[in-house]
């Protein structure tokens, strides 16, 4: 038990009454204190993610230090219920086991040679991911509403910066182009591919992260996030929070735009139909007819932009064939060689390789299936048919999640459905042209949505109103009201 | 809490140690790593060179980028190369076809080579049982590698040379060819050398016809001259007149005579008739009459005239013939040149063509002696390196050493396996199983619900909470709030 719970109370009297004081940890200022933390070590968490990817202590990155120690603040104020099992931990777990039944499995069977730092790598994969969903649920433990808000508004923040570099690094004028590509060699997660993509004569930039493609993707996360914090108003949705949202949108859509990803471009399409119907679904019609002006007028602003800018390689793209595309080409390699090694694959996969997701095809002969680019068939590689089934079991449990969320009228957790069912839908459909859910840049945006989901949904269900209306009774005698 | 605690701590010690343990009892591997420097810089062959299939011939054996070679060096032309080569040492490794099969199908699931994108050095990693195999195989396979591709310059580049020589040959024979038809057009033609011949042709044409144009202004200029001559000798007399004797014409002064008396008579008559008289008409026709033959009659007549020969005339009929003269002599020359004209026009006609086809003919040549001459150079280069092409290059920069530790299983990893599974142990004890008894109020819960200060019967505390447990359990546990 935590030490709050095991604290006795103070007897003040010997005559048979107890004297119960107010604890510390609930009086005002320590609370305000609480809350200042919370959202403290929701910014700390996403800022340093998404700035620093790259400063890493004795091989695993600084955010997993973070983690740890939030998560122990928390259970410092909360106690054990910040380690409350949900379905996510579950598939956490299995996936720990996998790694490690994969990795001999691929020793021991299949004779393949996976280098010490394989395992190391990926179990830091996996237990950053982890203590990100714990760390986003420890703090909703504390504070729901504060680290929710908090936690959102800080991915929004540094996506929404990390989006206007990447812009900048394209289409900068003059000095600030060049201040944006050093900001971005110096910070991102992949420097010199920063220089490289913006060497092409259709600049592709990467704004803080390893590859265009993943920018893209970011900007999709933000674009949820904005799209939930606007329809979760309902009918209170205003019309300022309509123009904010139409901004914000506006911006992620052109940094998709710029970073020239196909499969990004016609996710953040979808997303944009998707709150135009929310906002007529939840909305006054004036306020829907407000988006529907904002919108346009965002999308002339983004067209005007993208017009006036050279698009070549999204350009190269629709004029070639498909099967001209070099990414096309590399999916299809990477396709025949599982074709090949399927059956060996099945029972649990060839392990994880720290190359595995690149289009390098070095290594041994079950590196041929590097590059394919799909989630769910990286998996299979990875952890052959166990994989894929932990890979779906993980999606379930966030859309549970989403079922049990559903009990709850709350604004923080019906916007955390709202925008955890897009997320959701976003990895689900993403994890076709790519990996998304076994890459520390990518993974930890679903599993702080959905920590925060899960720890909203607990905290009400344990300590919401139900919880309030069972102790009511009892306060009452202990106070000898009755 | 405490209890589980220290199961957690166990589970963190013990999962790596037992897996520490495991590690030294599974079969060990050894994995002998050799670098290799490799050069994939692709070789260019120029569009214009006009021995570019020879020298792709010659440098067929390099590979266009890193992969490529690494996809030689997995092959099984250089994998079977090492076995041999490590055979070669270990008879006892490979007794038989079986385990040399068994001992090539392991050594090609476990060969491992990575390469750095930036690094033209591959590390490629045996795995094998002993340690001393693994890396000398490591290391013939290197040696292997370059073998083959030596092997392949070889083929390569004696290919290129009997390519070459036949070229050669074929080059020189069209040579010889084209030599035998320029003499032949020597001969057809009769000239040494057509370029100068055909100049000068063409310098003394050009003077001729320049002559011609100006003798032809000449010839011009004197015939005109003649003509002007001859129209000045026309109207100048031959003979002047030297002396003249002018006396009145006495036949004008009768006429005048009988004028006035005829008018006389008419002015009579009309003085007495009327002008349609006869009489009067009559005198009328008599006087014109007379004045008419007046007018026709000259005032005065020439008694006698003295005649001398004019001296101008004379000297025009000199000059005159002096012109003709002049004029015939410039005809003659023009027709003389415009006949030398015409015959070295004749002439001229033959040396064009035949500067053209010999023109043609050179050109052909100093094509075919470039081409030669390269060849001959390419041909020295590969006769130099013994009929080798242009090998890959390679370099063995770091030599493959027996391991002293084994790779699998590795005692490092296997304990950081120990402690994922003791991770996911220490999960499922402190994660609650039942999120609802973990979720039962405390005392310090309670006091949360409320900010104002409780007072209560302290007796009466522990009971209530207890009850206040058993029936939040029982209220979760059937799905739906205890109400007041």
């Amino acid at each position: 038990m935590s030490a709050v719970a095991v604290d006795p109370p103070s007897q003040k009297k010997a005559s048979g009454q107890l004297n119960i004081a107010l604890p510390l940890q609930e009086k005002g200022w320590v609370v305000g204190l609480f809350r200042i933390l919370t959202a403290f070590s929701a910014w700390l968490l996403i800022g340093a993610h998404v700035l620093r990817p790259t400063f890493k202590v004795f091989g695993l990155p600084i955010t997993f230090y973070y983690a740890v120690g939030v998560i122990c603040f928390c259970a410092k104020v909360r106690g054990v219920k910040v380690f409350a099992k949900t379905p996510v931990d579950v598939a956490f777990v299995i996936w720990l086991a996998l790694a490690v039944i994969s990795q001999l499995w691929a020793s021991l069977s299949l004779d393949r040679v996976l280098m010490p730092d394989d395992i190391t790598v990926y179990m830091s994969i996996i237990l950053t991911n982890w203590l990100f969903f714990r760390a986003a649920f420890a703090l909703c433990a504390v504070d729901p509403r504060t680290a929710t808000g908090s936690f959102l508004k800080a991915i929004v923040f540094f996506l929404g910066f990390a989006c206007l570099i990447g812009i900048l690094q394209g289409y900068g004028p003059g000095g600030l182009k060049q201040w944006a590509i050093d900001f971005g060699v110096k910070n991102g997660a992949a420097g010199q591919v920063t220089l490289l993509q913006l060497d092409m004569s259709s600049p592709r930039p990467l704004a803080l992260f390893s590859g265009p493609n993943y920018y893209g993707f970011m900007n999709l996360i933000a674009m949820t996030i904005i799209i939930g914090m606007t329809v979760a108003q309902g009918k209170n949705m205003s019309m300022r929070s309509v123009w904010v949202a139409a901004l914000g949108i506006g911006l992620f859509m052109i940094g998709t735009i710029v970073a020239q990803s196909r499969f990004a471009i016609a996710t953040s399409g979808i997303l944009f139909l998707y709150f135009l119907w929310l906002m007529l679904k939840m909305g006054h019609k004036k306020v829907f007819a407000t988006g529907i002006v904002a919108m346009g007028l965002m999308m002339v602003g983004g067209l005007y932009f993208v017009q006036s800018v050279g698009m070549t390689y999204l350009q190269s793209t629709f004029e070639k064939r498909v099967q001209d595309d070099a990414s096309f080409r590399a999916r299809e390699r990477g396709l025949t060689a599982l074709q090949d090694q399927a059956v060996a694959l099945a029972p649990l996969g060839a392990g994880w390789d720290s190359k595995g997701y690149s289009i390098d095809r070095t290594g041994d002969v079950w590196s041929r299936t590097n590059s394919i680019d799909n989630g769910y068939l990286q998996a299979y590689i990875n952890h052959g048919i166990p994989g894929v089934l932990q890979l779906l079991f993980l999606f379930c449990s966030m859309w549970w999640a989403l079922v049990i969320a559903k009990r709850h009228e709350f604004m923080h957790i019906k916007m955390l459905r709202i925008i955890g069912g897009m997320v959701l839908l976003t990895y689900v459909f993403y994890s076709l042209s790519g990996t998304r859910h076994a890459k520390l840049e990518t993974g930890i945006y679903w599993m702080v949505i959905f920590g925060l989901l899960y720890g909203s949904v607990y905290g009400e269900k344990y300590f919401g109103e139900d919880f309030r209306m069972r102790w009511r009774p009892i306060k009452a005698a202990l106070t000898g009201a009755n | 809490m405490k209890n589980k605690t220290a199961k957690v701590i166990l589970a963190l010690v013990a999962c790596p140690l037992v897996m520490f343990g495991i590690s030294y009892m599974l079969p060990k591997r050894y994995t002998a790593t050799m670098s290799l420097m490799l050069n994939p810089t692709p070789v260019a062959i120029s569009g214009s060179d006009p021995n570019g299939a020879f020298t792709d011939i010659a440098m067929q054996n390099r590979g266009r980028s890193i992969a490529t070679e690494i996809d030689k060096l997995t092959g099984s032309e250089v994998l079977l190369g090492a076995i041999d080569k490590t055979a070669a040492s270990h008879p006892n490794a490979f007794a038989d076809s079986d385990q040399a099969q068994a001992r090539y199908d392991s050594l090609v699931n476990r060969l491992r080579v990575d390469n750095n994108k930036d690094s033209d050095i591959v590390d490629l990693r045996v795995t094998m049982d002993d340690p001393k195999l693994a890396a000398e195989t490591a290391n013939n396979i290197g040696q292997s590698y370059m073998d083959y591709n030596r092997k392949l310059s070889s083929n390569n580049g004696s290919g290129a040379l009997n390519d070459i020589e036949a070229a050669l040959k074929g080059k020189q024979a069209e040579m010889e060819k084209i030599d035998g038809q320029i003499a032949d057009i020597k001969t057809k033609y009769n000239v040494s050398d057509s370029n100068s011949t055909g100049a000068m042709q063409d310098k003394m044409q050009k003077d001729t016809e320049a002559q011609i144009s100006n003798i032809q202004s000449q010839l011009s200029g004197a015939q005109a001259e003649v003509a002007s001559l001859q129209g000045q000798l026309n109207s100048t007399p031959q003979y002047m007149k030297t002396n003249e004797d002018v006396q009145i014409n006495p036949n004008a002064v009768d006429l005048d005579q009988k004028i006035s008396q005829a008018q006389s008579d008419l002015d009579a008559a009309k003085g007495k008739y009327t002008d349609d008289y006869p009489l009067v008409r009559q005198l009328k026709e008599k006087v014109d009459s007379l004045r008419e033959l007046r007018t026709k009659t000259p005032d005065t007549v020439t008694g006698r005239t003295a005649t001398s020969l004019n001296p101008n005339y004379m000297n025009l009929k000199g000059s005159l013939a002096q012109a003709q003269s002049h004029a015939s002599s410039l005809a003659n020359s023009l027709g003389s040149l415009q006949a030398s004209l015409a015959t070295m026009k004749v002439q001229g006609h033959a040396y064009p063509q035949a500067e053209k086809e010999l023109s043609q003919l050179t050109l052909r040549k100093q094509s075919l002696s470039q081409a030669y001459a390269t060849l001959v150079q390419q041909e020295q280069g590969l006769q130099s390196t013994n009929g080798m092409g242009r090998e890959a290059q390679a370099q063995i920069v770091s030599i493959a050493l027996p391991p002293g530790q084994p790779s699998f299983p590795n005692p490092k990893v296997f304990m950081l396996m120990g402690l994922a599974i003791g991770i996911i142990l220490s999960a499922l004890i402190v994660m609650p199983k039942a999120p609802d008894v973990m979720y039962a109020p405390t005392t310090a819960d309670a006091l949360a619900l409320d900010s104002s200060a409780i007072r209560t019967n302290a007796s009466a505390l522990p009971q209530m909470e207890k009850e206040m447990d058993t029936a939040t359990i029982s209220a979760i546990e059937q799905g739906k709030p205890e109400q007041s």
